[in-house]
């Protein structure tokens, strides 16, 4: 088992999942990913590795290190805590589906080369866009054929920047681009996709509120973090990533100002929260490798808590918008409570996970000389992810004037599981930092307990509150959408059909109408033999009888026999032809 | 959300109260000399609550600005004008809402 990789095991689950009655497909979930946990636990240690050569390639298909292991032990845990958050719906397709995508996650972390990793990705890629295309949403399939064909762009661009860099160096082995070499761009391209960086993100906020409601758990985990694993392994120390990662701090926050659609805002925030870590291996020194690889650790748990506290929200009441909630604390008290562990860990408040996390990415940029100005923003940004997912959502779906009005049904004790083992983890990790800290790829000094650091804190998130009391009339969520990137894809998709598509597809078209026509005439032509063909017979039977009589004896009959031998013979001729 | 909270209500008792305490904390620092300095102009006294502040209020007005000049647009904008179905459910919930009074 020691050189087992563990995204087999996830894939041999999926496969006994493919088999098994309903009643035991989430136990047989639940006991693959025990054993995925009992692995990184007790057997996985830094430095295994197991090799294959296939065709003239040596391939790596597990590289343990300390990197890999910490991205390992987070989408394990989120794949715990959604299958106890989705064990109330045990359809197949689905859980097939998340353990497949959690298989590839691991699959790419573990992955030493990058051949092995273009596989891991592309099936990533296919698993997720089911998570999205049967999510029951009005706009799921829509939104999932979008997200695959961005996903299809980027998988394009990896596989050319790996051949391109095969081609370069005469290696497959993974490890840092660079900079300035064409594979190294080409690679980036396809990672920064993932990563949701900014034009290239809109597929994240267009299909993670479209899937369903158990899927969004691992969706808004695995890619996103996948590709931060694959940018802090090939790309830390790359400056550019800096300004790009602060950029995306920021963006996020605009559009969550915006938003009324519950997981639409909480995906526009993991394009903050993702920004932070990109922001962390631009700047590439050990501090901020480490505090890109905890945060996304923190992250993928937090971020998770945060979607299934709204999901089961949409779960119980059928609602998605905060203008069509509010005022519900009353009948579901424990799902706020959980949500706002998930909503105080990822404002960085004392205590809960993200205050011990995301302080070491800023921590990073304080310390490295030229990126006080990278500090100064994230702390914006800050403040921004305090008032949007830790006031204004909570408040507009769980909180204001009490409303006994919109139904609400049972949520699963499943969902309560879940969501209870993401919160205890947020509380461990802000609570002891050590535990998360002491397994990063660096040592570190860092320590966030100071008390200049938790009063700081407690000062930026006090008086962000006190804002939001004061304009509270003012952030009244709109009925409206927001233009994003993806405006430029799903307008240029009719232009497209008209210039593109409908020429390419003309001579098949005619070609089918010529078909379509020819198969209505000869089967019109026997549909009513009698009719059709009785000029002909009058002929032949006046020319074969010897009385008048006897013709019409004759004619009076079925012409069976004339009919399916004429039959027969335009059946020949037309698969003469078609041959 | 339209409307406003109540200085009473317990979300603003504990807002008022966590920057009573840390307003406090803050002066305490100060005067012990365990200050840490992060980013530029933080030596300054509530440097933080003011940093806070400001940076709230423009997120908030310059993403209201940037979503009515240039953003935001009506639900089905994609759907090419006939109700959506996320649409159609939030006007039958206004209708809902309506009935009850």
């Amino acid at each position: 088992m020691a050189s087992t990789p563990p995204a087999l095991i996830l894939l041999a689950t999926a496969a006994l999942v493919a088999v098994l009655p309903r009643r035991l497909r989430a136990w047989s979930m639940l006991v693959g990913t025990l054993a995925v946990l009992a692995q990184l636990l007790l057997v996985l240690e830094d430095g295994d590795s197991l090799t294959w050569t296939w065709l003239s390639f040596n391939l790596t298909l597990l590289r343990v290190d300390a990197l890999s292991m910490v991205f390992a032990w987070a989408f394990t845990l989120i794949l715990l805590i959604g299958t106890f958050f989705s064990w109330h719906a045990p359809v197949r397709g689905q859980q097939i589906a998340a353990l497949t995508y959690a298989a590839t996650a691991l699959g790419v972390v573990f992955a030493g080369d990058l051949l092995t990793l273009v596989i891991y990705w592309e099936i990533q890629a296919l698993a997720s866009y089911y998570l999205i295309v049967t999510g029951g949403m009005a706009r799921s399939q829509q939104a999932g054929h979008r997200y695959l064909y961005v996903h299809l762009v980027g998988g394009a661009l990896l596989l050319t920047g790996v051949l391109w860099h095969y081609g370069d160096l005469g290696s497959l082995e993974f490890g840092l681009f660079s900079s300035g070499s064409p594979a190294g761009w080409l690679v980036l391209g396809a990672f920064a996709i993932n990563a949701a960086i900014p034009p290239l993100h809109a597929w994240l906020p267009d299909g993670y509120p479209e899937s369903s409601v158990t899927g969004t758990v691992f969706l808004s985990a695995l890619t996103t973090k996948s590709a931060v694993y694959v940018l802090l392994r090939g790309f830390a120390g790359w400056e550019l990533l800096v300004p790009v990662g602060v950029a995306m701090a920021l963006y996020g926050l605009v559009y969550a100002v915006l938003e009324n659609d519950m997981r639409r805002l909480l995906s526009y925030h993991i394009i903050s929260q993702v920004g932070f870590m990109v922001a962390g291996v631009g700047i590439g020194t050990h501090d901020a490798i480490n505090g890109a690889a905890s945060h996304a650790f923190a992250h993928v748990i937090y971020k998770g808590l945060l979607m299934m506290g709204v999901s089961a929200v949409i779960h119980t009441t059928g609602r998605r918008k905060m203008s069509d909630l509010g005022g519900i604390v009353h009948r579901m008290r424990w799902v706020f409570v959980l949500y706002m562990v998930g909503g105080l860990s990822i404002s960085a408040f004392p205590l809960f996970s993200g205050f011990t996390s995301k302080s070491m990415i800023i921590y990073a940029a304080e310390h490295e000389p030229g990126f006080g100005w990278v500090a100064y923003l994230l702390y914006v940004a800050s403040v921004g992810t305090f008032l949007h997912t830790g006031l204004k959502l909570p408040y507009g779906t769980w909180l204001g004037r009490r409303r006994d009005d919109i139904p609400i049904g049972r949520v699963p004790v499943g969902m309560y599981i879940g969501m209870g083992i993401a919160a205890v983890i947020c509380i461990v990790v802000g609570v002891y930092p050590a535990i998360l800290y002491n397994a990063l790829p660096f040592e570190t000094h860092y320590e966030p307990y100071t008390p200049a650091h938790v009063v700081h804190a407690l000062e930026l998130l006090a008086f962000t509150a006190l804002g939001f009391w004061l304009l509270l009339p003012v952030l009244h969520p709109d009925r409206t959408i927001s233009l994003d990137s993806d405006w430029f894809y799903r307008k240029a998709g009719p232009l497209l059909r008209a210039f593109v598509q409908k020429p390419l597809e003309a001579p098949f078209t005619a070609a089918q109408r010529l078909m379509r026509i020819i198969a209505e005439r000869v089967s019109g032509a026997f549909l009513h033999p009698t009719t059709t063909w009785t000029p002909v017979l009058r002929l032949s039977a006046y020319a074969r009888a010897r009385t008048p009589e006897a013709a019409v004896a004759w004619l009076a009959r079925p012409p069976l026999g004339v009919a399916i031998g004429a039959a027969f013979v335009v059946f020949a001729v037309v698969v003469l032809l078609a041959r | 959300m339209r409307h406003r909270l109540h200085w009473s209500t317990p979300f603003v008792v504990t807002v008022l109260g966590a920057i009573v305490i840390s307003t406090v904390a803050d002066v305490i620092l100060i005067v012990t000399g365990r200050q840490e300095h992060y980013i530029w102009g933080d030596e300054l006294v509530d440097y933080w609550p003011l940093f806070g502040a400001f940076w709230y209020v423009v997120i908030i007005v310059s993403s209201k600005w940037l979503g009515h000049i240039l953003l935001q647009r009506h639900e089905d904008f994609y759907e090419g004008g006939s109700l959506s179905a996320d649409a159609q459910a939030t006007e039958h919930s206004h209708e809902e809402e309506h009935a009850h009074g």
